[in-house]
């Protein structure tokens, strides 16, 4: 069996790679700048370089470190809760919630008078899915009664953000929806890293305190139960921390998919099956895998920039699709 | 002609993208019509400039709505349609005026009804924007006011190129940075206008999106917003609400320009290009 030394190798060897893609796409953007001014720009110049640095290029690196981590660790949450390896927020109709909170808010012209309305009512969207979430697991806790009840909130979210489109007042209404959707850190400033950082570090920290639960829950609801753990407050509370984590980094970033459904997969071979060695792990690639496709979008030459979410959407589906076909093979 | 896809429709630059202006329809030149139906907001306004009221059976939708449509208040009261087939017919026009997206069922169907049927483009340039409105006043049966409207669009913009002052750089930025570069009627509005239009050099293609980067470093004297939400103030500021605009304050000029002057192709275009050159004028060194 995988030892404890196999997690720890796995997250210093995960966070120095991140450290260094994160340093690398700094440099990488679309004005040109000299190394030399990159390094300026970024400590303090003045000047062009220093708003792109500071204004633009560290807040898109943060985002995606904290968006990409929040992902991650949700999915290795979940997947561990759920018991099922295609669990993931996008699953659980959490993600959804928040972009339709997004979408009520360009909808309405909301973000137009007061622009942090949107990240504000994305947010209250997570939170409201998560509260009937919860609700949903009441006493017999099923979990296949969560999955159906996250699907259909999946589905009633994008069909609300399809009526969103289809009535829009305007052209404009419609492009800038979709643009939303699409999912990306471009031009995004310190307003958004500092309106999503604390609602993602108590959704962190939730999630990071549930592992001794979820490695209870793997041998199934009522062993875990003889151990001590309340199943239900479990599930409740892997619910709020997705809630809170991913909720606060779609509210900012748009959908990102796939990120926190293909992290686990990627890291499950090095730590073994225990949920709480999957949890740090998970959310280390989570931000590596983000900021590595951030900065990939920027050296596509694709003439628009690809947007992030439309990337990792391109590299998540034929992922899924193989996952599928290997838990057939397992499952014959 | 610009060739366009399902994408590009989803931008706000839309209803620029149009393209192709069919031929001038081969009615009668004695027969004027007077049942005329719109299902498009750029023939909207064209009929409107061009012919009696009464003669315009029904327009579409989107004409009363004033930041796309510089014919809003005069398009109240008339019928409007949603560019559905059943609904065209019902209206029994005399002539269709639509075009190659929203209403092509619509199209096809009065086509086959024996209905003259005029499809207008968006317009790649003020020379489109020219053929397009002889095309329109042909198919209604007034081809001396199109001349006459040509003449009066091009006097204005002859008048406002006649400012003096330098060529000065300028940038159109919507949200999410779309921007017009080459082979766009923005692109033309802003050369006619005097102004060096920064898009072609920081984006590829006719639309895309410039990134924020490239607009802090390239600087342009006059960032042009284009104002979709007239009437909304805060738009402007939702814009450019990120930090890094901070820094083109003191270089850069703004401008909104309000969009219904140049989504349509129409002698309303003379307008935009007036106002970017009074920008010009009071900018320029």
């Amino acid at each position: 069996m995988l030892g404890r030394s196999s997690e720890f190798g796995l997250i210093a060897a995960l966070t120095a790679t991140t450290l260094v893609v994160a340093a690398a796409s700094l440099f990488i953007g679309y004005a040109p700048l000299a190394t030399r001014e990159v390094i300026d720009g970024l400590f303090g110049g003045a000047g062009t370089a220093g708003i792109i640095m500071q204004d633009i290029r560290l807040p898109r690196m943060i985002l995606g470190l904290m968006s990409g981590a929040a992902l991650g660790i949700s999915g290795a949450a979940l997947q561990g809760l759920l018991r099922n390896p295609l669990a993931e927020p996008g699953v659980m109709g959490i993600a959804a919630c928040a972009s339709l909170g997004a979408v009520i808010a360009i909808y309405f012209g909301l973000s137009k008078e007061f622009p942090l309305a949107l990240p504000a009512i994305a947010m209250l969207g997570a939170l409201a899915a998560a509260g009937i979430l919860s609700a949903m697991s009441g006493r017999d806790n099923g979990i296949l009664i969560l999955i159906l009840a996250g699907v259909a909130l999946a589905n009633l979210a994008a069909a609300l953000m399809a009526l969103a489109m289809n009535l829009a007042p305007n052209p404009w209404a419609v492009s800038e929806i979709i643009y939303w959707l699409m999912g990306s850190l471009k031009d995004r400033s310190m307003e958004e890293v500092y309106l999503a950082a604390p609602f993602v570090a108590v959704g962190l920290a939730l999630l990071a305190f549930s592992g001794r639960a979820l490695d209870a829950l793997t041998l199934g609801d009522e062993a875990a139960s003889s151990l001590g753990i309340k199943v239900l407050s479990t599930q409740r509370l892997v619910t709020l921390g997705v809630a809170l984590a991913v909720g606060a980094s779609v509210a900012v970033t748009g959908a990102i998919a796939f990120v926190g459904l293909i992290v686990p997969h990627l890291c499950r071979p090095f730590v073994g099956h225990m949920p709480s060695r999957l949890l740090w792990p998970s959310a280390i690639g989570g931000a590596l895998l983000v900021v590595a496709a951030d900065t990939a979008v920027r050296l596509v030459p694709s003439g628009p920039e690809l947007m992030l979410g439309v990337f990792t959407s391109l590299i998540g589906v034929p992922f899924f699709l193989w996952l599928v076909f290997k838990l057939r093979r397992e499952v014959q | 002609m610009k060739a366009s896809g399902a994408s590009e429709s989803a931008q706000p630059s839309f209803f620029r993208v149009f393209a192709s202006s069919r031929e001038p329809s081969s009615q009668g030149q004695q027969k004027k019509p007077t049942r005329i139906v719109s299902t498009n907001v750029c023939a909207d306004q064209l009929a409107l400039a061009l012919v009696e009221r009464s003669r315009i059976a029904s327009v579409s939708r989107l004409s009363t709505e004033p930041q796309i449509s510089n014919y809003a208040e005069a398009a109240k009261g008339i019928p409007v349609n949603n560019a559905r087939a059943e609904e065209i017919v019902e209206l029994k026009p005399d002539l269709v005026l639509g075009d190659i997206y929203t209403g092509a069922h619509a199209n096809r169907l009065s086509q086959s009804l024996g209905v003259p049927v005029h499809v207008i483009g968006a317009g790649a340039s003020l020379d489109d924007v020219r053929k397009i409105v002889r095309g329109v006043a042909e198919a209604v049966g007034e081809p001396e006011r199109g001349v006459a409207m040509i003449a009066a669009m091009d006097a204005r913009i002859a008048r406002a190129q006649s400012q003096p002052g330098a060529e000065i750089t300028a940038l159109v930025y919507e949200p999410n940075g779309v921007s017009s570069g080459n082979g766009t009627l923005t692109h033309d509005v802003l050369k006619t206008a005097g102004l060096k239009n920064l898009a072609p050099e920081l984006m590829p293609g006719s639309y895309g999106t410039v990134p924020l980067e490239l607009v802090i470093a390239s600087a342009p004297r006059l960032l042009i917003l284009d104002d979709a939400y007239t009437g909304t103030s805060s738009r402007a500021q939702s814009i450019l609400r990120h930090p890094a605009f901070r820094s083109l304050e003191g270089k850069s000029a703004l401008y909104a320009m309000p969009s219904r002057l140049w989504i349509c192709p129409g002698p309303w275009i003379a307008e935009a290009v007036e106002k970017l050159a009074a920008e010009r004028a009071r900018l320029a060194p």
